[in-house]
């Protein structure tokens, strides 16, 4: 993730080092999933616009491929700082909520935006003030986060007009995946998902939308919900995460759902169920690195020079609030192609990938190869980092048993 | 006849409408008579006569055109100045103006509630507690009434202005005099640098910065559109009239009692307890009157200039309309100004007139930016439209963002030479 406001101004450059101009602007396509599909560069008070498709990486330069050519915007296609950035957002009722401070650009394989900062860090982050006032609230143990709001709550369309609506509608949702819809749900809170699950949407849907969630939503939500409602729901859940719902709730609960299933269904869980008694935790290690949220990037690179020996496996590195719930993660590779005094929460993934206790290790594997990573961390039900499970033991364990 | 029922119904209609939109240009320009306005007016009348209000139409003529342009704006755009400024010039350049304009605004806070405390020292109240009495209700009223019921109170404001016509006529001024002086030439005054300086200082306090940033967002907030704009321009100019016409009463007051026997004054306060032996005691209270109402007007215009400005600037709803939960950052920043005022001017070793001359001396360097900005968005077809101000009117605010600016660097250079 990275924000608008870090990209202004940075230096363009081709992978031969031949320097283009300053990245002035983006221009992105208004729609659900709006991508980023051209740069605007500016050159000696010229500006260029070039095609996305030329871009290489954006690190601490913006990359592009030397044989790009200049583009033009198109129809259907406005520019984030001209367009977006400082726009009014208002809700359905017309009030005014607050501008658009900063625009929050995901990089997944094509550039993204997710959604805008509608926080005071985001106006702070423009003045380069950011920094000083986190560190400043950190003296007195208060942890300052961006305030995002995920794009999809956004109707875009209102753009044009010069300002942007907040829309949450349900006939709306059906046409969003369900595996975004999951990111945005675990991105409000779990009312939220409770009420989404309470509507009158077709079920299946609702089924692959929870498949999508991260175990805690999952478990959160089938806690909040009445048994009949919960099995009704859970028999268009994929088993394995049904299973793993299952298992994180309580005994009582766990019974009363299950009460309600239809007898096939509640046959085959209760087997996977069975198969599923040995804990992970015999399998846990305690040796990783964990970070807070507001380090700059080398104070961890410290951290790994002085105590590096006390964690085998870099590979990952978690990162934990004040409550050591886990809140983020970032690789190796995050770590040292940042600029080294940005801070973690810039640069971490937010959804973790991770597993419990009570998670079977067949399941756990599945999760590793399913994401391909090569561990994961195991929680608590209020998102405590417990430990860490490695690729190496899980199949390691494993392959003995076969 | 020739006065049919016809004619008659039309002006009825016209009446009805004007009354209603009637409100956001009188009460922004009458309110640029603050404490801090009275101060400046009286201490030059005192200084100088009549004669320090010479230009006087061309004066008038100022305020009107920066009014009538920002109204313009405000009608055809339904954006107050901060909304326009945060869209048209990001995030930087609305900080740093924020900060600039909040600093000035907080002085300008402080001049009234020390003008307030002036009032209540006049009328002997125990000033401490009937200061925080009356801080606290403006809030109230701020807080808990709609934007119908507030304009209600802000006319009712304008009453105690006439104080000053009373008293300008109590003093039997020789009109003829105060009429060439003001328009024509003063004649009996020697014109040197301090003379253009205090003559530029009551300028200072006549157009500002908050003034023509409340005009705009009062407007906006009014709801009101462009269907209103030649009932607005009437009421714009109106007010620049009444509040030019006002504070010539005022210095004629002050002339032909202080100026007259050569008693100079330090401030609005001063100039009533001297006016006493001079005029009696009818007029000290028709001073003290003038200067409360003056003070509490300011007191509320103020802080509520800023408080919209920093709704539009980052985007929250900032109206009278709306109850506390959904437009707590605007209130909060109303209360907050009056209520760290009244705290600084219970700390006896602060030095309330230097602040003063702080705010004015800040006020009147953010004009140039001020004009800037109406030119810039008043002149673009992009956002007016056919609205959009040209031919003479443009010249004319080109011409007085000029002057304007001469007058800034004027008065910087004198003061950093020491002449003023």
């Amino acid at each position: 993730m990275v924000f608008f406001s870090d990209l202004k101004n940075k230096k363009v450059r081709t992978q031969d080092r031949v320097t283009v101009g300053k990245l002035d602007d983006l221009i992105f396509s208004v729609s659900d999933n709006p991508k980023i599909t051209k740069i605007v560069v500016k050159k000696r008070g010229e500006k260029i616009i070039i095609p996305a498709d030329y871009l290489i990486k954006i690190g601490a330069d913006v990359i592009i491929d030397k044989s790009f050519e200049e583009g033009e915007i198109s129809e259907k296609e406005l520019y984030i700082e001209k367009n977006l950035l400082n726009v009014q957002i208002i809700d359905i009722k017309g009030n005014k909520v607050v501008r658009v401070n900063d625009v929050v650009i995901q990089d997944r394989k094509e550039y993204i935006i997710s959604g805008v900062d509608i926080g005071f860090l985001g106006v702070l982050r423009f003045l380069g003030l950011d920094d000083i006032v986190i560190s400043f609230f950190r003296i007195f143990g208060k942890n300052l986060s961006p305030n995002i709001l995920p794009w999809k709550d956004i109707q875009p369309l209102e753009l044009t007009k010069g300002s942007l609506l907040l829309k949450k509608e349900e006939e709306k949702i059906e046409r969003i995946h369900p595996a975004d819809l999951a990111d945005y749900l675990e991105q409000t809170n779990v009312n939220n998902v409770v009420r989404f699950v309470n509507t009158s949407l077709d079920k299946d849907f609702i089924g692959d939308v929870i498949d999508n969630l991260n175990i805690n939503y999952q478990t959160a939500v089938f806690e909040e919900l009445k048994p009949k409602k919960a099995a009704q729901i859970l028999e268009y859940v994929d088993p394995d995460e049904a299973v793993d719902i299952l298992l994180t709730l309580s005994k009582r609960r766990r019974s009363a759902i299950l009460k309600y299933l239809k007898p096939e269904i509640q046959k085959e869980l209760e087997y996977l169920m069975q198969m599923s008694k040995t804990p992970i935790g015999e399998l846990m290690t305690s040796e990783y690195l964990t970070v807070s949220p507001e380090m700059r990037l080398k104070e961890v690179v410290q951290i790994i020079k002085k105590k590096g020996d006390d964690f085998p496996f870099l590979n990952y590195i978690y990162v934990l609030n004040s409550k050591k719930q886990l809140v983020g993660v970032f690789s190796l590779y995050e770590l040292i192609s940042n600029d080294q005094n940005t801070r973690v929460y810039k640069v971490m993934v937010g959804n973790v990938i991770s597993i419990y206790l009570t998670t079977p290790k067949e399941l756990a594997l599945k999760k590793m190869l399913k994401y391909k990573l090569s561990a994961l961390p195991v929680i608590s039900s209020d998102k405590i980092m417990l430990g860490m499970v490695t690729f190496d033991d899980l199949s390691e364990e494993l392959i003995e048993k076969l | 006849m020739f006065f049919n029922s016809k004619f008659l119904k039309k002006l009825k209609h016209n009446l009805i409408i004007f009354i209603a939109i009637l409100g956001p240009g009188l009460i922004a320009a009458i309110a640029d008579n603050d404490a801090g306005g009275v101060a400046t007016y009286t201490v030059a009348a005192a200084m100088y006569g009549t004669a320090s209000r010479f230009f006087i139409l061309i004066e008038m003529f100022l305020l009107g055109i920066t009014q009538d342009v920002g109204a313009r704006i405000a009608l055809v755009t339904k954006k107050g100045l901060g909304d326009l400024v945060r869209e048209n010039f990001g995030i930087k350049f609305s900080v740093v103006l924020f900060a600039f304009y909040f600093i000035v605004n907080q002085g300008v806070v402080l001049q009234n509630v020390s003008g307030l405390k002036s009032a209540l020292m006049l009328f002997s109240f125990p000033w401490q507690i009937s200061l925080l009495v009356f801080s606290l209700f403006i809030i109230f009223v701020i807080v808990k009434f709609d934007y119908a019921r507030i304009q209600k109170i802000f006319l009712f404001l304008i009453v105690f202005y006439l104080a000053y016509v009373v008293s300008a006529f109590m003093v039997h001024p020789n009109w003829k005099d105060v009429f060439y002086n003001t328009v024509i030439w003063p004649k009996d005054t020697k014109i040197d640098l301090p003379f253009i300086f205090s003559r530029l200082a009551v300028l200072g306090t006549t157009i500002t910065a908050w003034g023509q940033f409340f005009v705009h967002s009062y407007i906006v907030d009014k709801k009101l559109t462009k269907d209103h704009l030649n009932f607005e321009r009437v009421e714009i100019w109106l007010g620049s009239i009444l509040t030019t016409f006002i504070s010539l009463m005022m210095v004629v007051a002050v002339s032909y009692t202080l100026y007259k026997h050569g008693i100079r004054a330090q401030d609005a306060y001063s100039a009533a307890i001297a006016i006493k032996p001079v005029a009696g005691d009818f007029a000290y209270m028709l001073f003290a009157a003038g200067l409360l109402g003056a003070s509490i007007l300011g007191l509320v215009i103020v802080p509520l200039a800023t408080a919209y400005v920093f709704a539009e600037l980052f985007g929250y709803e900032g109206s009278l309309d709306v109850e506390f939960k959904k437009g707590k950052f605007f209130y909060i920043f109303f209360s907050v100004q009056i209520l760290s005022a009244y705290l600084i001017s219970l700390i006896p070793q602060v030095n309330l007139f230097k602040i003063t001359l702080f705010a004015d001396f800040l006020n009147s360097a953010m004009l140039p930016v001020v004009f800037y900005l109406l030119i810039r968005f008043g002149e673009s077809e992009r956002l007016m439209g056919k609205y959009r101000v040209r031919g003479a009117t443009s010249w004319f605010l080109r011409a007085s963002a000029v002057f304007i600016g001469v007058i800034v660097i004027a008065t910087t250079l004198a003061k950093v030479i020491g002449v003023y």
